[in-house]
């Protein structure tokens, strides 16, 4: 008998050991930092490729209202204004996408107007959907432009919908954040449709606040919604029709951000701040192209009034490679995707330059 | 037992001994804990410019008007915002400024003062008055009058 148990044993041992020895990947800081010397406060920052070169855009629409670009290897390449326009077309703006090296977008605030402007902040295109506020359309950011396609994120505002109303009017912010398209956005016509109708419903009810943080990312074949609300990214294909849910499940935080019910944020009108402050929640979803990648960031509660946060690396199938959490000492919960693999955004004391590592999976 | 009481009593006389600051004082401190190079005795105004509050738009709004007040030097011009939501460019191009300080971490609104953006009034070394900024009162108030 007991010879059995020790055939047993030697058997499992040697399978063991039999077994090929696997690399475990894992998300690794390279400590190559690269440091924009940008000379003012940014508002978003925006990487893109032209003509197989890299680039990045840091922009300001209040103050400076501008975007500098630089290349990825740290030179600095154009200014692209935004005073001009401002002041020739009573315009203020809200969102960037550089299209080449050569020709950007901005989407208007409040008037549905879309520029495509060139190196020199001239207009080469003015694509005009204020006609479509008449119907309760408002175009908010962000702005994507792929294969003449133009996608912006849309609040609705139905004209049936009593303003006076609080629940009324809450459902215009649930409407909030989905998606228009145009599809003739590079030609005189424009045919503009509305996606993702019934979607933004989920994530809160009627007689709660619907002032989260949301996002989509567009891919080649996918467009992911998520919403620091929940804790779940909704995939869609490019006819949005629904493909699957995926469970954002995180190792180090809980995610614990809940809707706020109107009447209690009435009360207390630093609520929605505090709450937002102190939990955590999806913060930002990234894509590495390249190397099929999603990296999922997770932001925690704040400490000192910065966030340490955490990302979750999914592969194409969305399964969880892995997760690594990130000091807020050191880190920021940003970062854009390159060649080279991720950068992550870095804490600086001047808030006038922005500094980011090189990451990968590997 | 008696070290017990000896325990209560050095607790208990430590928590008399805490000073609660007053709003004035806790302006002052944040000027000194910031190295700023003005005296809180110098204002008689204190223009509070922040993202805070539900009105962005007020908050551009009263960053704009009240910046035609920047010449008055009795008024000290608290800016707790980088730029990238509130319009502060007239606060920034002025050379070497004297009554305009940058806080860019928006400390000032962790004293607990003013819940946005606003007037604080100063007399004799105490805050006499708060004033926000609200879409209903944006329009109507002259507010370096009040």
């Amino acid at each position: 008998m007991k010879l059995k148990y020790l055939y047993i044993f030697l058997i499992i041992f040697a399978a063991l050991s039999c077994e090929k020895e696997t690399q475990v990947q894992e998300l690794k800081l390279s400590g190559e930092t690269i440091t924009f010397d940008v000379g003012f406060p940014v508002r978003d920052i925006s990487s893109f490729s032209s003509d197989g070169d890299e680039y990045i855009a840091f922009i300001d629409f209040s103050t400076h209202r501008k975007a500098n670009i630089f290349s990825l290897d740290n030179n600095f390449q154009k200014i692209i204004s935004f005073s001009g326009l401002m002041k020739d077309e009573r315009e203020t703006f809200t969102a960037f996408y550089p299209i080449s090296i050569d020709s950007f977008a901005l989407l208007a605030k409040h008037t549905n107007r879309v520029y495509i402007v060139d190196a020199n902040s001239e207009t080469i295109l003015k694509k005009d959907y204020s006609h479509h506020l008449l119907e309760g359309i408002e175009m908010f950011k962000p702005l994507i432009i792929e294969n003449s396609v133009l996608r912006t994120a849309f609040g609705y505002f139905p004209a049936n919908y009593s303003t006076m109303d609080p629940v009324e009017h809450n459902k215009i912010k649930i409407n909030n954040f989905i998606i228009v398209e145009d599809s003739l956005f590079l030609t005189n016509n424009n045919k503009l449709t509305l996606k993702f109708d019934s979607i933004y419903s989920r994530f809160t009810k009627n007689d709660e606040w619907a002032i989260e943080t949301k996002g989509f990312l567009v891919t080649n074949d996918k467009v992911i919604l998520y919403s620091s609300y929940n804790d779940s990214l909704y995939v869609f294909n490019k006819d949005y029709k629904i493909k699957e849910i995926i469970k954002m499940t995180s190792d180090f935080y809980e995610k614990t951000l809940r809707p706020i019910k109107i009447a209690d944020a009435k009360k207390n009108v630093d609520l929605v701040n505090e709450r937002a402050w102190n939990s955590a929640m999806l913060w930002k979803v990234k894509y590495d192209s390249l190397r099929k990648l999603y990296y999922c960031f997770i932001r925690g509660p704040h400490i000192e009034k910065e966030f340490p946060f955490s990302i979750i690396v999914l592969d194409e199938e969305f399964n969880k490679l892995t997760e690594k959490k990130f000091s807020e000492k050191e880190y920021k919960p940003d970062g854009f995707t390159s060649k080279k693999g991720f950068y992550l955004e870095k804490q600086v004391e001047d808030i006038k330059t922005r500094s980011f590592e090189l990451m990968n999976y590997e | 037992m008696n070290r017990l009481f000896l325990l209560l009593l050095i607790v208990f006389l430590q928590s008399c001994s805490q000073k609660i600051e007053s709003d004035y004082q806790s302006i002052e401190s944040f000027l000194n804990k910031g190295k700023y190079n003005v005296n809180l005795e110098d204002f008689s105004k204190l223009v509070v410019i922040n993202d805070k509050g539900d009105c962005i738009v007020c908050n551009n709004t009263f960053a704009k008007y009240i910046s035609e007040n920047i010449s008055k030097s009795n008024t000290l011009f608290i800016i707790s915002q980088d730029g990238t939501k509130v319009d502060i460019s007239a606060y920034i191009d002025i050379e070497e400024p004297s009554n305009i300080i940058f806080d860019y971490k928006d400390d000032f609104s962790d004293l607990g003062i003013i819940r946005g953006s606003g007037i604080i009034t100063l007399k004799d070394k105490e805050v006499i008055d708060v004033f926000i900024v609200t879409p209903q009162n944006i329009q109507t108030v002259n507010l370096l009058e009040r």
